[in-house]
């Protein structure tokens, strides 16, 4: 079965993310692995200005902020203007900046904010390290080292910003390197640097490992529910899995053996051999013409790293983001900041969901709004965060920490 | 007997009521249909059982909503925004006919009205855009003059939670005060000239002839719309709260619509359908009740009502 041999070359039994709080698996699975993806909070600065100032890449938290000192208070740019930016974000979901400094006090969690330690799982906003960390972005807002407007303006904003004639925003963090105008030499004069350690030595990479998803289920109606089964399985092999993505064989995409300046092509991430080379990748998500070359990645598909980490590219010459996404991925993934545990994936029962689905969405957005008036200075700190935990508590923490513990002990003990 | 008549009438002006068949399917396919799915307020839904067998419940999700933590902020947000909206989607439109109808130069009258009615067909999310792109800090037009004025970029607009009311409303206002005052353009049209004729004999000066010809006229216009307005206060629009939203400013803009959203929707796998079904039933009961109320205090005030 090509299942089998699909968790076989990932290394992960992805099914086991699949199944349903009765034990049973009804439908057939995406997954793909990626770097790129995993790593989703990076770090980018302008490497000009690193340079005129004679600086070494920050390491820690307190040489990030001297760092942006200095940048906020010298007119990096030369127009007159009081206009550089230490450190710029949106309110956009892919621009933490707030997250990714977090995470040198204490690791900010997944996507709800949670953590977990030798099985248990717990809140990361109500620790102390957390509200140290709360004033280390406190200081910088107060400083005007992040932009106070970071907590408000839209993506859009943000990359007009990013873009801007006169270069100003220093450092920003961001999925990838597209927020910046792809083709300039600015794209380049960004680089992704690596996650800082907070004063107690605390370093964490966001991290969000690729999980595996119901793409394809058979309905009662079926005839012929076999053949649908294999086809589902079909679709789990190698090949399909690449030709789901980048198109035709020998068309769109290529086996390294068969290309024959082979010799000029790197893999996209060091240290992985070729898997394959694609011929015009920068259409694929941007076109608009209807291809039957491949289904844009809709139903079934399994790829291990090995696939997206080994795409073949020739240095400056092919898709300059790839480069830089891959690159900025690998630098994280070799950095091995990342927690020992997390949640990859939770499937909740309806009783479950019932009981946690307001809970989840009130505390997620009393954290963040909550997080917004702490660095601003709305809500004092000190003063006000007994009743900062107060008030999670009321809005149901304890029942909150107790399904999600109950479902994570079904899937993952 | 009555049948029979009902029948003549019909087959005399059948032509009539042809023309109501669209509107009334029109109501009929997405208006009343879809209450039958209003049930599940009362049920707790799961995909599998759908909307006919998921098990009753009874009231639970709506006394859920009135003891959540949320009940009393979005209520309230919601109760405010609307009628500090609807206080000064009123007084505008009805200032600005009175304008102009006073104006005598039919072309400058033209051109004006075209001009301040074209911003309504702007949609809300580009009305937000251009709101949030003129506004910003440093690009936008406000943040550059503010920098070649006083030399140094001022505070972010939104970010400031307090503006999020008054940033809402009057933007409501420019998009909609040219379009809003139409209905009263055409009712005051049809003040008899001949008063203001005998007015200006007997030597009324023009904001007199306003406030005792033309205002009166208007009263039962604005009654009327005024308690139609009542029967939307709760509903306030949801897109353009949703797009407003940050974290800085929800304690004045979570709206019971953009909770709905948040907990009904939002969530993915952890949506609670039955429960954002349930809020919004509540909300629109409200709006019933609130209208029945207004229709009644118009009517005893004024003489003019709905029904």
């Amino acid at each position: 079965m090509n299942i089998n041999e699909a968790i076989e070359r990932t290394g992960v039994d992805y099914t086991q993310q699949i199944v349903s709080p009765d034990g049973n698996i009804y439908g057939i699975a995406a997954y793909n692995q990626s770097y790129g993806n995993e790593f989703r909070d990076k770090l980018w600065i302008y490497q000009p200005w690193l340079e005129e100032l004679e600086q070494e890449v920050p390491v820690t938290t307190e040489e990030f902020y001297e760092l942006l000192k200095m940048i906020s208070n010298s007119d990096m740019n030369g127009n007159g203007k009081k206009d550089e930016i230490g450190m710029l974000g949106s309110a956009g979901n892919y621009t933490n900046y707030w997250k990714f400094l977090m995470n040198a006090f204490t690791y900010a969690g997944d996507s709800h904010f949670r953590t977990v330690e030798d099985g248990i799982v717990s809140a990361s906003y109500t620790t102390d390290e957390w509200k140290e960390g709360l004033k280390y972005l406190k200081k910088m807002f107060d400083e005007g080292l992040i932009a106070p407007e970071s907590l408000t303006i839209s993506d859009e904003q943000f990359s007009t910003l990013i873009n801007s004639e006169d270069p100003t925003v220093f450092s920003f963090v961001y999925y990838g390197a597209e927020m910046v105008e792809a083709g300039t030499s600015r794209q380049t004069d960004y680089v992704c640097i690596d996650t800082l350690t907070g004063p107690d030595g605390v370093n964490y990479s966001t991290y969000v490992p690729s999980v595996a998803n119901i793409t394809m289920v058979i309905t009662a109606n079926c005839k012929n529910p076999e053949a649908a089964f294999r086809i589902g399985d079909l679709m789990s092999s190698e090949y399909i899995g690449i030709s789901q993505r980048w198109g035709e064989e020998g068309v769109d995409w290529d086996y390294p053996e068969n290309v024959e300046n082979i010799s000029e092509y790197t893999a996209s991430v060091e240290g992985f051999d070729i898997s394959l080379v694609a011929y015009n990748d920068s259409t694929f998500w941007g076109g608009t013409d209807v291809t039957n070359g491949s289904w844009r990645q809709i139903g079934p598909l399994v790829r291990q790293y090995a696939i997206a980490n080994g795409v073949g590219v020739i240095a400056d010459e092919s898709n300059k983001y790839t480069q830089l996404f891959n690159e900025a991925a690998s630098l994280y993934q070799n950095a091995d900041h990342e927690p020992a545990e997390v949640i990859p994936k939770l499937i909740y029962t309806t009783e479950e969901s019932e009981t946690i689905a307001e809970i989840e969405s009130v505390l997620d957005s009393y954290v963040m709004e909550s997080m917004a008036n702490f660095v601003t200075g709305a809500m004092d700190i000190d003063a006000e965060w007994g009743s900062y935990l107060a008030e999670i508590e009321t809005i149901g923490l304890n029942t909150y920490l107790e399904v999600v513990q109950g479902v994570y002990d079904r899937m993952y003990k | 007997m009555r049948v029979k008549k009902i029948k003549t009438v019909i087959k005399r002006d059948w032509q009539y009521y042809l023309f109501m068949l669209p509107p009334l399917a029109y109501f009929i396919i997405f208006k009343f249909f879809p209450m039958i799915g209003l049930q599940i307020a009362f049920r707790d839904y799961t995909p599998r059982g759908g909307i006919w067998n998921s098990a009753w419940v009874g009231l639970e999700n709506i006394i859920k909503f009135v003891e959540s933590y949320q009940f009393e902020r979005v209520v309230k947000n919601t109760f405010i925004l609307s009628i500090y909206g609807l206080a000064v989607n009123t007084i505008i439109p009805i200032a600005f006919a009175l304008i102009y109808n006073a104006i005598e130069k039919p072309r400058f009258k033209k051109v004006t009205q075209t001009i301040v009615t074209l911003p309504h067909f702007i949609s809300v999310v580009v009305l937000v855009g251009i709101m949030m792109q003129l506004l910003n800090n440093r690009i936008g037009i406000y943040g550059i003059l503010y920098e070649n004025i006083f030399g140094v970029y001022p505070s972010d607009i939104f970010g400031e939670p307090k503006a999020f009311r008054h940033l809402y409303v009057w933007s409501s206002v420019w998009q909609n005060f040219g379009w809003n005052a139409i209905i009263y353009i055409a009712t005051l049209s049809g003040v008899d000239a001949g008063l203001h004729e005998a007015a200006q004999l007997d030597g009324a000066s023009r904001l007199k002839r306003i406030w005792h010809i033309d205002l009166p006229h208007l009263v039962p216009t604005i009654v009327i719309l005024a308690v139609m307005g009542m029967g939307n206060i709760m509903s306030v629009g949801f897109e353009k709260a949703f797009l407003m939203q940050n974290n800085l400013n929800l304690e004045y803009s979570e709206l019971i619509s953009t909770y709905v959203y948040r907990v009904g929707l939002s969530g993915g796998t952890l949506s609670d359908f039955s429960y954002a079904t349930a809020i919004d039933l509540f909300n629109a009961v409200l709006n019933l009740i609130l209208i029945f109320i207004a229709n009644k205090i118009a009517r005893r005030a004024t003489e003019t009502s709905l029904w």
